[in-house]
């Protein structure tokens, strides 16, 4: 069963058309990997999937378990199972981390009207995850990513993740800045997510995130199309080559 | 510009001014008097009329004592000021007479002339339970709290009477004192006017959370003067207008030794037509080295008709400071809200709670949690 | 830094301070109905600009002294003035270039102004020797300014104008306007600052003597930088130019002033009004180099600089900017501010104003939001040294229907001892939900460390102040046409002349 199906996608930031014709299918149990030099689009591609403000469809489709995304609001979508860690996540001081998930998953279970979790069960749940991904129980009273390192942010968003349980998930440039022991509990955090009914979207620059969590399928996008796919050895062929042969 | 004449000091005050022990009534209702002709057309009173005040003070009656709760334990002193004499009146005396900026506080002058109730308070050790104080109606009843050097205490003052009250609190930190101070005032379609000012001495530590909602027409002004070296005061809190309302706060702190810290974090929210004028000036005297002095005020304006001015200022007069501050007046960020909405929450939701988290990170203490649920309703 | 060492920062030699001797027709001191005809029946002018004036004057009779809270000076008897001060070879007003009195001629080439059309101008900082060109100095790719030259109460040559005038651009003193484009001048006199905006303005409204007046038609880029170039030299005279600048739609035009006065014991007055007008896609670039003789160590004399000067943004879409380097006057006190009508206009404001020995500088800007997505930016370095006083005073305000505006405030404030001041006040009046105002500033002194840092790399102690404080100022300088940031950075420089011993 297809999970994601884009077809023909072109959209425009600021005016300027950066994805120029993407075309990319993720099935249930799959993980693929987006690789490709700093302005191709891949960031973009994370942006309009998740439909951040400014981020706009020109041309195409983008269908997430055969419904059209294009206009759902950011909240739509992840009703509908799909997740985005941010590269960059937001600090939102006096929005306690614990008030933001209990927010986010009381809203998840009210779309898709299912009973809401009770305080207890919430507690418990986020408490173990804090556990596993190394971040500690205070971190649940502080502000929102407030006063975060860069890997405690990353390992927040994956707390996230395993806490609201998308179907599809797509890390944007998770890996970046952090340092390796970090980047094993994300891994490991991200790997305790994968199944044969859940998608993952890994855009990243370098490969050795594919060490830690192995692909599919890789994709290389440059200048806002999809250039080459291919297994995960075209991410070994990449990290020895570089971007620049992709041109020729 | 517009004059609107005013009622002279007689008509706000009586004639003749009513002598007490812990006050020179002669000298300062004549400086009320002086500042009078000229204060209430300037600066001090841009953005919110001083008429209305002078007419609601001068219709205000002697009212009943505020009510003081926790003076019975060691080491606290509460003495009602009608009875108050000696070398504690004289005490009182002079800090009104000489300590008091009575062209900036015009009101408070006003105010004490009028006075009836109140209290003198002196903290000689470190207080176990907090001391309460809650203002009473319609009238004014003022508060000298004196800490004794390396005192400590938890002062929680609930400001929500109805109708109209004028509130004045002179605070003195003796060398290495502490005060944990919480204000909250929460009542709407009241008149308040109020001035706190504070001095620290050598090493005293001063903290203040201080809500507001605004009033019909709501005036609070805090001055903090840090007279010794060391000296650290941390002043937050948040406001809120709703419809029809009016909030003029003041802000004044003062360095005028070395070595001296603030900090002062206020956010507001505009949830109505109404206005909300914040003023927070940062005064570095000459000869206090190694100042360090930071200002923040942030507003969200959530209402089409509501209008948030502010005016962070600075006047430094010596090199050897840090000083920094910083106003805006916007909207929640859309970054914040994407956030919050890719997550699953809709956005009224996201709203709510990120103005919510806006005004609760200012909020601290005992009265937080009253103040937090006050400002949910309005959002 | 030691006290030793700012003692010595405070010394500075004012370079423009001589006397050029020079017949004048002057009126005598003092201020009534017969001054202000006096002065516009010289200047042959038509009956409405006389009534104006006349209503101005009347108006200014009823306003109270201004009283500012942190500038401090005595009174000033507007009746010990001479509002009018003329070089008697300049007969009837501005000539032509060959006509001009030699002896004027070389002021200007002395203050690094020639008047020479084949040259460029070189700026108001050096003080060459006389006779010394400037022009072997000067690159040779530099582009040509034009300039119009203002000498006590009236113009005394404008450079460049046939060239000009071959691409539509009028530049010409305010009262050749008058008489040659009457309607021009009629409709936007006084549209900008009206003439009971303050007490300056109306005074200046009533006794302006001259200034200059551009206007660049709809469509054109006008080919070369303007200025203008005022020089105070009579005693005892106050000068009140007025300037009013028009781009029409789509026109560009930037232009710069500078200004300098002889060092004299008294204190003079200088009361300018400037206007600019920028219609639909317009865009005026304003920029001042204000080196007025700030007085001696001890305070005394200096110029009191009471400036009013304000832009129009009316169309859609048009630009005004300002850019100011302040290091001269006794005491300064303006804020050149832009009314941003037009929607998705802009309005900009740069501003390093320095102050020294007993200098006070009370400037800043006004941004006035009225249309819908109109954005500002301002930023403000403040140096404070010796014993002067340094204030900012802005106002951002946004209306109702400013849906959309955002305004951006920056303010640092540097101080050089222990004995000046260094003051912010910023009123932020937002009655606009969509808008987003913000303002930040922050304080800081030459470190020590700093200075051991340079030392330590071979750099001496002054050229390391000297070269904090143009980093401090870059943001700013960035801004100005690019001749004219050179001559910003030297002086600076000059002003800071033996900073450490």
């Amino acid at each position: 069963m297809n999970l994601l199906e884009i077809k023909g996608l072109r959209a425009k930031v600021g005016g300027e058309l950066i994805l120029r014709g993407v075309d990319l299918t993720v099935a249930a149990g799959e993980v693929h990997a987006i690789m490709g030099p700093n302005g191709s689009g891949k960031s973009t591609l994370a942006a309009v999937l998740a439909g951040r403000p400014g981020y706009e469809v020109e041309d195409g489709e983008i269908l997430f378990l055969g419904r059209d995304l294009t206009d759902l609001a950011p909240e739509q979508r992840a009703h509908l199972g799909l997740f985005l860690a941010f590269q960059y996540p937001v600090e939102i001081p006096g929005v306690s981390n614990m008030e933001f998930l209990k927010a986010a998953i009381d809203n998840l279970h009210a779309a898709r009207g299912e009973p809401q979790l009770s305080t207890v069960e919430f507690m418990k749940r986020v408490r173990e995850l804090a556990g596993r991904l190394q971040l500690s129980p205070e971190f649940l009273k502080r502000g929102v990513n407030e006063g975060f390192s860069g890997g405690e942010k990353k390992r927040n968003e994956i707390l996230q993740l395993l806490l609201l349980e998308p179907r599809l998930a797509v890390l944007d440039e998770t890996d970046s800045g952090l340092d390796i022991d970090a980047l094993q509990v994300v891994a490991e955090g991200v790997n305790g997510f994968r199944s044969g009914d859940n998608g993952i979207l890994l855009i990243t620059h370098y490969q050795r995130l594919l060490d830690h969590i192995v692909p599919d399928v890789v994709h290389v996008l440059s200048a806002g199309r999809i250039a080459r796919s291919g297994d995960k050895s075209l991410a070994l062929e990449l990290e020895e080559k570089g971007y620049g042969w992709l041109a020729q | 510009m517009k004059t609107v004449a005013l009622p002279d000091v007689a008509e706000v005050v009586g004639d003749p001014p009513q002598e007490r022990p812990w006050l020179d009534a002669g000298h300062v209702r004549e400086r009320a008097g002086n500042h009078l002709l000229t204060v209430p057309t300037k600066e001090l009173w841009k953005y919110t009329p001083i008429k209305p005040f002078l007419d609601e003070l001068a219709r205000l009656s002697a009212g009943s004592p505020a009510a003081l709760d926790g003076i019975d334990q060691p080491g606290v002193r509460a003495v009602p000021l009608d009875t108050l004499d000696g070398d504690d009146a004289m005490r009182v005396r002079r800090a009104v007479s000489e300590r008091l900026d009575g062209a900036r506080h015009v009101l408070a002058d006003l105010a004490l002339l009028r006075a009836g109730g109140g209290w003198f308070v002196q903290v000689s050790a470190t207080a176990g339970p907090p001391l309460e104080i809650r203002i009473p109606q319609g009238g004014v009843a003022p508060l000298f709290l004196v800490l004794e050097p390396g005192a400590e205490l938890t002062l929680v003052e609930r400001m929500d009477a109805e109708g109209f009250l004028a509130q004045v609190a002179l605070v003195e930190l003796g060398p290495g004192a502490r005060l944990h101070h919480y204000r909250a005032a929460l009542a709407r379609d009241v008149g308040h006017y109020s001035l706190l000012q504070v001095h620290l001495a050598q090493d005293a530590r001063y903290r203040l959370n201080q809500n507001c909602v605004a009033g019909n027409r709501r005036r609070a002004e805090v001055h903090v003067l840090m007279d010794g070296p060391g000296a650290d005061a941390d002043l937050a809190g948040a406001y809120l207008v709703e419809p029809g309302q009016h909030l003029d706060q003041q802000f004044v702190v003062e360095h005028r030794a070395g070595h001296t810290t603030s900090r002062q974090k206020f956010h507001g929210i505009g949830a109505g037509k109404g206005r909300s004028v914040f003023n927070g000036r940062i005064h570095i005297h000459p000869d206090s080295p190694a100042s360090d002095a930071q200002l923040s005020n942030r507003n969200l304006a959530l209402h089409p008709d509501v209008e948030m001015d502010t005016k962070p200022e600075l006047e430094i007069y010596t090199d050897d400071v840090r000083c920094a501050h910083g106003a805006t007046v916007g909207q929640l960020a859309l970054e914040s809200l994407f956030y919050l909405t890719s997550r699953g929450v809709p956005e009224p939701a996201a709203r709510r709670l990120l103005s919510h988290g806006f005004v609760r990170e200012c909020m601290a203490g005992p009265l937080a949690e009253a103040s937090a649920v006050r400002f949910m309703e309005a959002l | 830094m030691t006290d030793r060492s700012v003692e010595a920062l405070v010394k500075r030699e004012y370079q423009a301070g001589f006397v050029t001797d020079i017949e004048s027709e002057t009126l005598p001191p003092g201020l009534d109905e017969s001054v202000v005809r006096f002065i516009s029946a010289k200047k042959h002018e038509p009956e409405w600009l006389t009534e104006w004036r006349l209503k101005a004057y009347r108006g200014w009779l009823k306003m109270p002294h201004p009283h500012w809270a942190h500038v401090h000076f005595a009174p000033i008897d507007y009746q010990t003035i001479s509002y009018y001060s003329a070089p008697r070879s300049q007969g009837e007003g501005p000539r032509s270039l060959d006509e001009v009195d030699p002896e004027l001629l070389r002021t200007y080439e002395k203050l690094g102004i020639p008047l020479h059309e084949q040259e460029i101008l070189a700026g108001v900082v050096k003080d060459p020797a006389p006779g010394e060109s400037r022009a072997a100095e000067a690159p040779l790719q530099s582009p040509r300014v034009a300039v119009d030259a203002v000498f006590d109460s009236v113009s005394i040559a404008t450079t460049f104008k046939k060239q000009l005038a071959e691409a539509g651009v009028i530049f010409c003193s305010i009262s050749e306007a008058v008489r040659d484009h009457p309607e021009l001048v009629r409709k936007y006199l006084g549209s900008v600052v009206p003439v009971a905006d303050n007490f300056y303005a109306a005074l200046n409204s009533a006794v302006f003597s001259d200034g200059s007046f551009v206007y660049v038609p709809e469509g054109v880029r006008c080919p070369m930088e303007l200025s203008t170039y005022f020089r105070i030299n009579a005693q005892n005279t106050g000068q009140f130019e007025r300037t009013l600048i028009i781009a029409d739609r789509g026109a560009y035009v930037s232009y710069l002033e500078g200004c300098t006065a002889p060092m004299r014991d008294e204190n003079q007055l200088h009361a300018a009004v400037v206007e600019l007008v920028a219609l639909e896609d317009a865009q005026i670039k304003y920029s001042t180099v204000q080196n007025w003789y700030p007085g001696d160590a001890d305070g005394r004399g200096g110029i009191y600089n009471f400036v009013t000067k304000r832009g129009a943004c009316l169309g859609d879409r048009s630009k005004i900017s300002w850019t100011q380097v302040e290091t001269g006057s006794a005491i300064t006190w303006k804020y050149p501010s832009v009314i941003l009508r037009g929607n998705d206009s802009v309005g900009e404001f740069y501003s390093v104003a320095l102050t020294n020995n007993h200098q006070q500088a009370d400037t800043g800007t006004k941004m006035i939001h009225l249309g819908r997505n109109t954005r500002s930016t301002i930023i403000s370095k403040g140096i404070s040294a010796g014993r002067s006083n340094n204030t900012y005073r802005g106002l951002v305000r946004t209306s109702p229907a400013a849906a959309g505006a955002r305004n951006y405030t920056q303010c640092d404030s540097l101080l050089i001892g222990g004995q000046c001041g260094a003051h912010t006040f910023p009123y932020i009046e937002n009655r606009c939900p969509t808008a987003t105002v913000e303002h930040e500033a922050s304080t800081s002194k030459v470190s020590d460390e700093q200075l051991f840092l340079c030392q330590q790399r071979g750099i001496d102690a002054e050229k390391a102040v000297s070269m904090i404080v143009n980093g401090f100022c870059k943001d700013v300088f960035r801004e100005l046409p690019m001749e004219f940031a050179v001559e910003a950075g030297k002086l600076l420089e000059v002003s800071l002349e033996g900073a450490v011993g």
